[in-house]
């Protein structure tokens, strides 16, 4: 594990949970013989928790900083999808998320006390069944 | 909606509309400069479970969630330069 050197640089153990459940109104439009191409527009109750330890802090200071904060996020989504049998389909597509309404401010206030999200993007593949 | 269709909205499919699904989920979620972006990972990766209604052949409702929390693994870097003070 590496340690703090004498360049002021100082070592971070961090780690970040998020879960985005959702609801969103949801558009679809075929297209060839077993494609189809859908919209999401919707909300996201968007849940972050992030954290950090210091491992060897240059100074003496509390060592451990926690941020968790609950939001209401915008969020859309672009698929396309393709039948595989009469009730199958895969699907790949790609989700933003205004994310950048998140500032959370560290619960125990010290070293660091203020993280910011910009825009998230996410890619996926996924199956649906009807 | 139309009775040769072959879609996800096929009102000859499951139950005129109703579907499901599972999606494996790549996120790139970044934190601004200064403001977590040389502490925290951007990336992670998860489950995401879906189910959907179509009121019509091309509108309708979705509701997703992850089944557990995506927890990345903790990881071990070196920063210069720490958060700012809000």
């Amino acid at each position: 594990m590496a340690s703090a050197t004498g360049n002021g640089s100082v070592t971070f153990i961090s780690k970040v949970q998020q879960q985005h459940p959702y609801l969103g109104i949801t558009s679809n439009a075929n297209f060839g013989d077993e494609g189809f191409l859908s919209t999401l527009v919707g909300v996201s109750l968007s849940h972050i928790h992030a954290q950090y330890d210091m491992v060897q802090p240059k100074f003496v200071m509390n060592q451990y900083s926690t941020f968790s904060k609950t939001k209401l996020v915008i969020m859309a989504r672009l698929a396309i999808g393709y039948k595989l049998a009469d009730h199958i389909a895969i699907r790949t597509f790609v989700t933003w998320r205004d994310t950048p309404v998140f500032k959370i401010n560290s619960k125990e206030n010290v070293i660091g006390k203020l993280i910011k999200l910009d825009n998230s993007f996410n890619i996926g593949l996924g199956l649906l069944l009807w | 909606m139309a009775a040769n269709s072959r879609y996800i909205n096929d009102s000859a499919n499951f139950n005129a509309s109703f579907y499901l699904g599972v999606d494996a989920i790549y996120s790139n979620m970044k934190f601004r400069t200064n403001y977590g972006s040389n502490i925290f990972a951007k990336a992670t990766a998860g489950i995401n479970g879906f189910v959907g209604y179509m009121f019509t052949d091309s509108f309708g409702w979705k509701w997703g969630t992850k089944p557990k929390r995506n927890e990345k693994k903790p990881r071990l870097l070196m920063v210069e330069n720490m958060l700012q003070d809000g």
